[in-house]
């Protein structure tokens, strides 16, 4: 039998994940040699916290072809330069996780050897002095990054803040102007082929057949089509991450706009503020095993800026991710492939990389064992990077003011955290890998920021000549100072980018130096 | 005890010497070298070394230019491996595998997807880099991005001893203290190197102690119960290959420097040559159970003509092993970490240098190397097992026999390079692993030159107009070539290059 190319693509569910699957795919794909069909309901409502991003996005909206202007003022998107983490390390003590740099290599060794040795001294300013992105955030400055990779302002990248419900919508229209198919309705009834296992078609409540050579399952938390049909499991990471709870609730914007993400730590969890041009997203990640829902909504209307517009909506969770994100013909994008909390903004990136795994290498009708193992292991390490990332925010704290931080505090952490954070620890060395978040920046902007500095910098500069240490740390020093000062303000940049469709203030478009590969 | 202040290296290699420049350079550490006299009265036979690309940016980390190594060891440029076999189906190989990519990434897809989409089947038009070996032509890389002449990248070729002398002279250039004995003798306790004793039996001491020696002396008297019991001919079950001996020949002769090093499978083993300036070299694998080395060496010779002049010709037996997890206690390991590996990609001088390099990265910062151990030996591993996927590979594409068995099967392959090899023929996506040392335009390029083009073209190019594709395919082969007419050889370039840097 001829292997044919696969002519009928399935999407079970909307939302980002099925509107960002389906985008794509008509991008990519012919529609007319390979039919593409979106079911989802009205009645079933999206999850949709997750509001901000990664730089990655920048990328996928430019591969599809997306106007940037559009996509803003379509989504009330604002500008990301990164997080800022508050009373996570210690009370009272905030930091930012800012998407850029920190200095130069000195020496051919990291920038932030040469800091560890002049902090030490007691000659150097905080490390986040040295980075642009998080001192731009800081004073609520924006600008686009600088194409001219000498230049200070092309050491950053930026995100956005993203009404994750308009985006869909909005991706809704553009895969439907490509030939996406949407049908309204509720899957009532999965068909298997009896020899191989694979999807044949799902049957709708009112009782409309859809057969597909391929299915993508966006179903969210229950899996309808990987899990409930297919069994492949799930590995549950609660005991590493034990929130499993959240409520959520816009609120009023807030002036001024800020270039960043807020994330608050609480006695059992941690809040996020999402600054919109429209709103303000808000949310409240917990540990059921450590606080009550009413507890935990109390404390997230109490610390909301501004009114709120809705009541709260309550998420349940577990951690962790399916054993097979692609088995058979079915392949999990979004929640229903796994969930990791939206501390670090990974649910869309997550997302993102999936389609582009999916893309590359999109299977015959046969799918091939190998294309899903590929992905399999690509995802594997996605989501297992991204884990000991978030575990580290919990796990390296000077906080034990609760059950809650006194658990997160002592528990066993997965061995390859253990080990980077060693390595860490001892000699400031971020371990390396080749596929996936993050990169060494952001490791130092967490760890660092949590509280734990290495106990010695690299050898290698120990005999560096101080006056030469020292007149490149305040050379450093000056040029972010001086990056920060001549950047406008967030809201006039912008203000001034949506109000106009000029393309003057000559921006680069979307480089993959410093964030996203694809 | 703090911070290793001191390392003594252990050793008269080559090996030895270009750990003990880097620690004095990189760390300005004080660095001792124990060189025992049996290694030193040892006449080394020349073989050519050759590097890939990152070695360049290596050197440069000790303080040493391209020219400043490259001239003083008459070495040359490389832009890739001439690959010489038969593919799986019977028919011949003779291919260019570059370090870097065929073609250029259109629309998010690389060239072999297009070749595949097009039927190419011969893609060394569409690559700078093989048309400048087969041609004999170099210039330096393009830092323009945006130019063709920024496509490429390339190694280099030295003679060994050429550039062992010039190390040891750097060395001592650097401080790089001296000590030879007339053997070594060293006092181990509970797996830890205590002492070395000098000539006057004078115990010398060190923090972090480096074998670089040719037998691995220093780890044996560790005692550990390890030197043996780690090597393991089959690292992840890598089915160990046939070899067990290599003739090394090297003549003078009046040749063209190559801007590749050759390695060719042939009927009774497998032949890794190069040729430098008024030198070739040639290193022959083969099973001395099976071929007689005498036969061997004649096979060598009898090819000779009569402007060729015998320099040199030893014959060395070997164990297939590799050494795994090589740091242990406060000793580590740097040559001799694969034995009977032959060079496809790399030799072990570069494996050295990379080792000292990435022990550099994670030099201990005090008396406790628990952590630096356990990464240097993770990284270690992991690069090794990349090695021999690759050199697997390499092997059974070109037909080489992969195991004691004659027949190649994809089965005898070990388990990560069957999967490489099976994505990549469903798909054209090369599976990726951490640590793999082995540039992924390489494993592609031998990939598609062995025949494996994937099975289809790729999903994305199903709504590819085909005569677009070959529009654009067609521009980058009129590139090459356009650049290629206008390029110096290799010798002119050479001699340029060389009259610039003198003045």
């Amino acid at each position: 039998m001829i292997n044919k190319a696969v002519q009928q693509v399935v999407i079970v569910g909307g939302g980002s994940a099925g509107w960002m699957t389906a985008a794509a795919l008509s991008k990519f794909f012919d529609t007319q040699k390979c039919a593409i069909t979106l079911i989802e309901s009205q009645d079933i409502g999206t999850v949709g916290v997750g509001e901000a991003t990664l730089p990655h996005l920048r990328f996928f909206n430019q591969k599809l072809g997306i106007d940037e202007r559009e996509f803003m003022r379509a989504t009330e998107s604002t500008y990301k330069l990164g997080i800022e983490f508050v009373n996570w390390g210690k009370l009272n003590r905030r930091y930012m996780h800012a998407f850029g740099e920190y200095g130069e290599p000195f020496q051919n060794q990291a920038f932030h050897q040469l800091w560890l040795k002049a902090w030490q001294q007691g000659k150097a300013e905080p490390l986040s002095e040295y980075s642009l992105a998080a001192m731009a955030a800081q004073h609520n400055k924006f600008q686009f990054p600088d194409a001219d990779p000498s230049a200070i302002c092309s050491k950053f990248s930026y995100a956005y803040h993203v009404d994750a419900a308009l985006y869909a919508q909005y991706l809704c229209k553009f895969a439907q102007q490509r030939g996406v198919k949407r049908v309204e309705g509720k899957v009532l009834d999965v068909s298997q082929k009896q020899d191989s296992g694979f999807i044949s078609k799902v049957t709708l409540e009112n009782g409309q057949h859809i057969s597909g050579d391929l299915f993508i399952d966006c179903s969210g938390f229950r899996g309808l089509l990987i899990e409930q049909t297919l069994k492949t499991g799930y590995t549950d990471w609660s005991h590493w991450l034990p929130c499993n709870s959240a409520q959520a609730v816009p609120c009023e914007r807030i002036e001024p706009l800020l270039p960043y993400s807020r994330s608050t730590a609480h006695t059992a969890g941690w809040q996020w503020r999402i600054p919109l041009q429209h709103r303000t997203g808000n949310g409240h990640v917990y540990s059921s095993e450590f606080m009550s829902d009413t507890e935990a909504g109390d404390i997230l209307l109490q610390s909301l800026d501004a009114k709120p517009l809705k009541d709260p909506i309550q998420l349940r969770f577990t951690t962790g991710k399916r054993n097979k994100f692609w088995h058979k013909n079915c392949v999990a994008i979004g929640l229903s492939g796994g969930f990791l909390e939206p501390l670090e903004s990974t649910s869309i990136f997550l997302i993102q990389e999936a389609i582009m795994h999916l893309v590359q290498l999109f299977p015959k009708q046969d799918c091939n064992s190998v294309l899903a193992d590929e992905f399999n292991r690509l995802m594997d390490s996605e989501f297992e990077h991204i884990r000991d990332f978030l575990v580290a925010h919990y796990h390296v704290t000077q906080r034990d003011d609760s059950p809650f931080w006194h658990y997160v505090r002592n528990m066993n952490i997965p061995d390859s955290l253990q080990h980077k954070l060693s390595m860490y620890h001892q000699q400031g060395h971020i371990i390396k890998y080749a596929n996936g978040e993050f990169l060494d920046p952001s490791w130092l902007a967490v760890l660092s920021g949590q509280g734990m500095l290495p106990e010695h910098y690299h050898r290698s500069l120990q005999r560096a000549s101080q006056s030469a240490t020292d007149t490149f740390l305040k050379h450093q020093h000056k040029r972010v100072q001086d990056g920060v000062k001549s950047m406008r303000t967030n809201n006039e940049t912008l203000e001034t980018y949506l109000s106009t469709n000029s393309q003057l203030d000559n921006r680069s478009s979307a480089s993959a130096s410093l964030y996203g590969k694809h | 005890m703090g911070a290793p202040k001191h390392v003594i290296v252990l050793g008269n290699t080559p090996s030895a010497w270009i750990s003990a420049v880097f620690l004095r350079r990189r760390l300005q550490i004080e660095v001792t070298i124990v060189t025992p006299e049996v290694e030193v009265q040892k006449t080394q036979a020349p073989i050519c070394e050759t590097f890939t690309p990152d070695l360049l940016e290596l050197h440069k980390l000790c303080g040493l230019f391209e020219h400043q190594w490259l001239i003083p060891c008459k070495g040359s440029f490389q832009t890739g491996i001439r690959a010489i076999g038969k593919r799986i189906c019977g028919a011949n190989i003779d291919a260019i595998l570059p370090f870097s990519g065929a073609g250029a990434n259109l629309d998010g897809l690389d060239f072999h997807h297009y070749a595949k989409q097009l039927n190419i089947t011969d893609f060394e038009p569409y690559s700078l880099a093989s048309e400048m070996a087969r041609q004999n032509k170099f210039v330096h890389p393009s830092t323009d991005l945006n130019s063709i002449l920024s496509s490429f990248n390339y190694g280099i070729a030295t003679d060994a001893n050429e550039y062992g002398s010039l190390m040891t002279e750097y060395a001592q250039y650097l401080g790089v203290k001296v000590v030879k004995v007339d053997e070594v003798k060293a006092h181990c306790e509970s797996g830890q190197v205590k002492h070395i004793l000098d000539a006057n039996k004078r115990p010398m001491s060190a923090n972090l102690y480096i074998d670089a020696s040719e037998d691995s002396a220093l780890r044996s008297m560790q005692n550990l119960n390890t030197s043996h019991d780690d090597i393991k001919a089959d690292p992840e079950g890598i089915d160990a290959p046939s070899y067990t001996s290599r003739v090394v020949a090297t003549f003078h002769k009046k040749c063209i420097t190559t801007l590749y090093k050759t390695v060719a499978n042939l009927p009774k083993g497998l032949l890794v040559s190069s040729s430098l300036n008024d030198r070739s070299y040639y290193q022959f694998y083969y099973d001395n159970k099976v071929y007689n080395t005498k036969q061997i060496e004649h096979d060598l010779l009898s090819n000779l003509t009569d402007n060729e002049l015998l320099i040199s010709l030893t014959n060395e037996d070997f164990k297939n092993e590799a050494l795994l997890s090589p740091w242990q206690g406060n000793c580590i390991a740097i040559t001799k970490n694969l034995s009977g590996y032959a060079p496809v990609v790399m030799g072990n001088l570069e494996i050295a240098i990379r080792a000292v390099n990435r022990l550099i990265d994670i030099f201990p910062v005090s008396d406790n190397m628990d952590s630096n151990a356990k990464e240097y030996n993770r990284l270690h591993d992991e690069i090794f097992a990349r090695l021999l996927e690759y050199q697997q590979a390499f092997r059974f594409l070109v037909r080489a026999p992969i195991s004691k068995s004659t027949q190649n099967t994809p089965s005898q392959l070990n388990q990560k390079t069957q999967y490489k090899l099976e994505l990549f023929k469903q798909s054209g996506m090369l599976a990726t692993f951490d640590n793999d040392p082995v540039p992924p335009a390489l494993w592609i390029n031998t990939l598609m030159a062995s025949g494996n083009l994937p099975e289809n073209s790729h999903a994305l190019l199903s709504h590819k107009d085909i005569n677009i594709s070959a529009k654009q395919i067609k521009k980058i082969k009129d590139l090459v070539n356009l650049h290629l007419r206008k390029m110096p050889s290799s010798s002119q370039y050479w001699q340029h290059l060389v009259s610039s840097y003198t003045q």
